[in-house]
């Protein structure tokens, strides 16, 4: 499983999601049985950023951010757009994953530079696909900067 | 229809679930009940664009009146007291007027921690307008998110702490621009909001006070 990420310790996800639905899902798609991830997640923008600047107990910084773009208080386009102009976050791989398949919101996240945009499946076995392949597309195939 | 089914299955197999099966069914139904209102407050939303506006002289204290009737049980759960003062009769869209109190009332009683939760409704002429004021004894919003919550979709809460589609206040502001007024807000977090709204007194028509 591990192309870049040593096997030594946990991949380290963060899931920014306010939806308890689709945090469960995505808990549920990213189990296996050898544990090789962490997943933390927050459920608003606010706390995102909160927790990317160390603010939250427990925080550690990612190898991965999976961010929903309607979130409450702050949305994902600005937590997107806080990210990628921070000298220290930048680096970190953000994926948009999100309901929206407006191409506006596509144009929008790429624009502030997300690394790709991915609109989540309705359909529960497609969705599972989906998180299976940005595991093996960014923890397999791609090299990520070590921290 | 999803989220009937899925509750029967929870009383009739809950026993036999485990944890993990009981966890899936309460989304589900939650995911459905969600979906619901989601559909309901968009085809509410959208009517105010595409139906053709039938103005008449409407009397607000019954607008309001078939406002708290609609809101009877959460007023009851919440043990909540709503009190007003005389309001006018004004030419307006009578079920858009009702369904206008009903969310702005509706929020005053739900976004409230205070016990008992109280919300204040009144009327001024100013300028050419009535200015209605709809205050509240509740949690407040910061002066940052102002703009911010009468934009669709924009919600400032968690689901699970405060319910919501973000419809509701962006409802009220089609409602009170296609009368031609606006909608704003004063607030002190931790303490209360109150909601204003103006509609244009129409020219040449009668402006008596309901009696």
């Amino acid at each position: 499983m591990s192309g870049s990420i040593g096997k030594e310790r946990l991949v380290e996800i963060l899931l920014v999601e306010d939806n308890p639905g689709d945090v469960r899902l995505t808990q549920e798609a990213l189990k296996s049985d050898r544990p090789w991830n962490r997943l933390s997640v927050v459920r608003d923008g606010v706390e995102a950023m909160s927790y990317l600047r160390r603010e939250l107990s427990g925080a550690v910084r990612p190898d991965l951010i999976l961010l929903d773009l309607n979130l409450p208080r702050k949305d994902g386009r600005e937590v997107l757009a806080e990210i990628k102009t921070d000298e220290d976050l930048k680096r970190i791989p953000v994926v948009v994953l999100t309901t929206s398949t407006a191409p506006g919101d596509v144009l929008g996240a790429y624009g502030l530079h997300a690394n790709c945009y991915i609109a989540k499946p309705g359909d529960l076995g497609e969705f599972m696909a989906v998180v299976k392949s940005i595991e093996n597309f960014w923890f397999s195939t791609v090299r990520l900067p070590s921290k | 229809m999803v989220a009937n089914f899925t509750q029967l299955l929870a009383e009739r197999y809950g026993p036999q679930l485990d944890d993990d099966a009981r966890e899936f069914i309460a989304f589900a139904v939650g995911g459905a009940n969600r979906m619901r209102a989601m559909i309901q407050d968009l085809l509410a939303y959208s009517r105010v664009g595409t139906e053709s506006r039938s103005i008449e002289p409407v009397n607000c204290n019954e607008s309001l009146a078939r406002a708290l009737w609609n809101l009877r049980v959460s007023i009851d759960e919440k043990a909540a007291e709503v009190s007003q003062e005389e309001l006018p009769s004004i030419r307006a869209d009578a079920s858009q007027l009702a369904q206008l109190f009903q969310n702005l009332i509706g929020n005053g009683i739900k976004f409230n921690c205070a016990s008992p939760p109280r919300v204040h409704v009144s009327a001024v002429r100013n300028g050419g307008n009535w200015v209605f004021s709809v205050g509240d004894n509740g949690i407040g919003i910061e002066p940052q998110y102002a703009e911010r919550i009468f934009v669709i979709f924009q919600r400032l809460h968690r689901s699970d702490t405060y319910p919501g589609t973000g419809i509701g206040l962006a409802l009220c502001k089609r409602i009170v621009e296609r009368h031609g007024g606006k909608i704003w807000l004063e607030s002190k977090p931790g303490e209360g909001s109150t909601f204003f709204f103006s509609i244009p007194e129409s020219s040449g028509d009668q402006r008596d006070r309901a009696s």
